[in-house]
């Protein structure tokens, strides 16, 4: 009998001093928080982090929890899992005065028919520190792709741009030559055939500066002139109430919405005339779009066209609300900005 | 009598068509528009058989989108594609949109009334291939089709991973490929590759 006692002192003593080497924390625990088994490491870090060693395992958790670091919040993302709803598993991370950082693990395990709860203690310091800076790096990363994009973006424009640039110091270089000749054929009083030439030259110069500017800047086709026209090849009259759009952003897109409706009202209405009723209204524009076409009640499908249009107007923040109840009308509301 | 409406942003041009074709008996300019999305609104009463399209028209409204819509609703209209840009995707779009013929507006080997003869003839015009411009120590056809891909997407302002997801291929795959094309052009940086690009015009991302 004394040797089974001694061979159950000696086993729970190699328990106790195995358990108490491993670097980690550990305590089990019966379900109502009353410690079985718990190492020094467990007890040590309680003492660190709540100021007293392990009396009742849940209490103690709780008592961590609330010292727990602010980005291990349940549900979270952090890189650390917290709680897995399969092994009923949760878990969070402290930090200890001296910058050590441990995660803490709780897990039911089942001894029979016992349960018991396992508590353990990880040191993470490192792998914390790493991803720390991983995520200082992924936010670098992607301000500088959102500054790489803005770039590229750019690129396409300013070509444009430098187009247009080369073109006015071309017309300016041209109109700076002739200007100081003009200056010295007239203080010099030239002669009739050195006057033709002047007036040809400039006569050049003038006809090259129009065509410049009808083809880049100013050009002489309006939105609404073009359009009049396309819509009178197809025999349907298109008329404007209020003032357009001064902004190009609206104007593009109202104009986009009055093609869709001109196709429409001509294509499904037979329509003949397209009234566009604009109002400006401080931040944004409304404007009605109808035609005097057959009515017709049925519920308006939303096919490629009208659906197109109305992802474009969502995607620039406007709206486009469809009436049907006297022909099909279109409202559209379209910021300014 | 063939009637054409032709869509081209650039006002000399647009001038310098309707002046070859009026030197036709054959062919009548209805309109001269430069904004492309007003083309299919031209196309609906039949009026038009042949449309001469530019791809990119005035408002930055696409000629290709437009060509598909005409070709939806009005098969029989004849579309003629135009470009003057080396942009290496134009003629793989512009026959998925249904155009007849394609045509060079500054490469000189077909002249305009020429191609709009034969087209109306019911041929189907098309260069070989598009126009070849330099890109930094490489010809812009030394370049394979993926890897276009990969620089229009890099254009387009997309990551590694987001470019890989694109192509169906893993991003290590994509970075093979950019490795490759900074090897064969020279450049040091994807940005200076894109920007030269886009400055070539090989590659316009809007359209």
């Amino acid at each position: 009998m004394f040797d089974a006692i001694r061979r159950r002192l000696t086993l729970n003593h190699a328990i106790r001093e195995s358990i108490d080497t491993y670097p980690g924390g550990l305590c089990f625990a019966a379900s109502d928080g009353r410690p079985i088994l718990a190492n020094k490491k467990m007890n040590d870090l309680c003492a660190r982090l709540t100021g007293h060693t392990i009396t009742n395992a849940e209490r103690a958790w709780q008592e961590l929890r609330s010292v727990k670091l602010a980005d291990t919040s349940e549900g979270e993302q952090t890189g650390f899992s917290t709680v897995n709803p399969n092994t009923a598993q949760e878990s969070f991370l402290c930090s200890l005065t001296d910058g050590e950082v441990w995660q803490f693990r709780r897990q039911s395990l089942m001894l029979g028919r016992a349960p018991i709860i396992q508590y353990e203690a990880e040191d993470i310091t490192d792998l914390y520190r790493y991803r720390n800076r991983l995520r200082e790096n992924n936010a670098q990363a992607e301000g500088l792709h959102e500054r790489q994009r803005e770039l590229l973006h750019n690129i396409v424009q300013n070509n444009l741009d430098k187009e247009i640039l080369e073109a006015k110091i071309r017309i300016h270089d041209d109109f700076g030559r002739l200007l100081l000749m003009s200056r010295n054929t007239l203080a010099e009083r030239g002669t009739a055939p050195e006057m033709g030439k002047l007036f040809a030259a400039w006569e050049n110069v003038i006809c090259n500066m129009e065509n410049a500017a009808s083809t880049r800047v100013d050009s002489r086709t309006t939105p609404e002139k073009e359009l009049v026209q396309v819509a009178g090849m197809i025999g349907c009259q298109v008329r404007f109430n209020g003032r357009q759009p001064s902004e190009r952003k609206p104007l593009l897109l109202l104009y986009a919405a009055v093609r869709e409706a001109l196709t429409n009202a001509v294509r499904h209405a037979g329509a003949d005339c397209l009234t566009i009723d604009i109002r400006d209204e401080g931040n944004y524009y409304h404007a009605e779009i109808r035609n005097n076409g057959q009515k017709s009640r049925a519920p308006i499908q939303e096919g490629g066209g009208l659906g197109n249009l109305r992802r474009r107007l969502e995607q620039e923040g406007a709206q486009l609300q469809i009436d049907n109840s006297d022909g099909v009308t279109l409202i559209l509301t379209i910021p300014k900005e | 009598m063939i009637h054409v409406l032709i869509v081209e942003d650039s006002a000399i041009s647009r001038e310098i068509f309707e002046r070859t074709l009026s030197a036709s008996q054959d062919y009548v300019v209805i309109a001269a528009i430069e904004n492309a999305a007003n083309a299919e609104i031209a196309c609906m009463r039949g009026r038009i058989d042949l449309v001469l399209m530019d791809v990119c028209t005035a408002d930055d409204e696409s000629g290709l989108v437009a060509a598909a819509k005409i070709k939806k609703h009005c098969p029989q209209v004849k579309i003629i594609m135009m470009s003057s840009m080396p942009e290496h995707s134009f003629l793989q779009k512009a026959r998925g949109c249904g155009c007849d013929s394609f045509w060079y507006k500054e490469q000189g080997d077909i002249g305009l009334l020429e191609i709009c003869d034969r087209t109306m003839k019911g041929n189907f015009v098309w260069p070989d291939r598009t126009p070849v411009v330099q890109i930094g120590l490489a010809r812009s056809d030394e370049l394979t089709t993926r890897e276009l891909e990969v620089i229009r997407a890099l254009a387009q302002g997309y990551r590694y991973e987001e470019i890989a997801e694109q192509l169906y291929v893993s991003p290590n795959t994509v970075k093979y490929h950019v490795k490759n094309i900074l090897q064969k052009t020279g450049f040091r940086s994807t940005v200076q590759l894109v920007a030269d690009v886009v400055e070539k015009r090989l590659i316009l991302p809007r359209y």
